[in-house]
């Protein structure tokens, strides 16, 4: 069983997983997450958890992509439903790249008291997703790679 | 949005004056700057981030780059950041390497 949350659709939009589709990505997102959540910061969470999203999907569908060949197909979804007795915003990303599951319940925190001196590059982002949003799933459905990000409203 | 970026050299300092996003795509002119600065050998760097209105772990790792860089005992201000942008710095423990003021004249 899924535990995707899914919704009713309220727009969508559909580009090649690429750098020059990213204001694309980006205004889609923020005009959809203005309409439907009034709150400043959480607003800006969800931004952010989004961001860091795409940037994983664009940066690991392109990776082993050879020259010539045409990158994967990102498909953005923004969904309303009730979720845990709450009203939700959720925004659903589709990706035809390899296949990649995070393992959000399975990750280790980031050392957030690591001295910055000793820190690695990398692992911030998917920690900014899961620290940003009330709720995040990820599922392997029709060969697509698919996450939601949701947000009380 | 796209990224700006004004240096400004002080006596012992440098400032930084961002205008836009610090995001994925616009990370990489911010850490451009910072690169051609003398990082090793600089006690003070300053990030006016009062134009700012995102930045994303893109524009956190160029950050702790610059922290990396410069000497151990040396100070990296952000001046002037939003609240969300405070606490995406707080939530990643990045506060600890970093001063945050709300404008230069506190430093």
């Amino acid at each position: 069983m899924s535990n995707l949350i899914g919704g009713e659709e309220v727009a969508h939009i559909e580009a090649l997983a690429s750098m020059d589709n990213w204001e694309q990505f980006m205004e889609f997102a923020s005009d959809q997450i203005d309409q439907a959540i009034p709150d400043q910061s959480q607003s800006y969470k969800l931004k952010l958890a989004y961001e860091e999203l795409i940037s994983n999907i664009i940066r690991a569908t392109n990776k082993d992509l050879l020259a010539g060949t045409t990158p994967a197909s990102l498909e953005i979804l923004a969904l309303k439903n009730v979720w845990d007795g709450h009203n939700v915003f959720v925004l659903r990303t589709q990706d035809t790249g390899p296949h990649f599951d995070p393992h959000f319940a399975d990750r280790d925190s980031v050392d957030i008291d690591q001295p910055v001196h000793e820190r690695q590059i990398g692992g911030l982002g998917l920690f900014l997703i899961q620290q940003s949003v009330d709720y995040v799933a990820y599922d392997w459905i029709d060969e697509k790679n698919t996450y939601d990000l949701c947000m009380k409203i | 949005m796209a990224l700006s970026i004004d240096v400004v050299q002080g006596d012992v300092h440098v400032t930084l004056v961002l205008s836009g996003d610090v995001d994925t795509k616009t990370a990489p002119d911010l850490l451009s700057q910072l690169t051609a600065l003398e990082l090793h050998a600089l006690e003070q760097l300053r990030l006016n981030l009062a134009e700012v209105e995102f930045v994303s772990s893109a524009g956190l790792r160029a950050i702790v780059f610059a922290k990396q860089k410069m000497p151990h005992s040396s100070r990296l201000f952000l001046v002037s950041a939003s609240p969300q942008i405070v606490d995406t710095i707080t939530k990643t423990g990045l506060a600890q390497a970093v001063v945050i003021v709300d404008s230069e004249d506190e430093i």
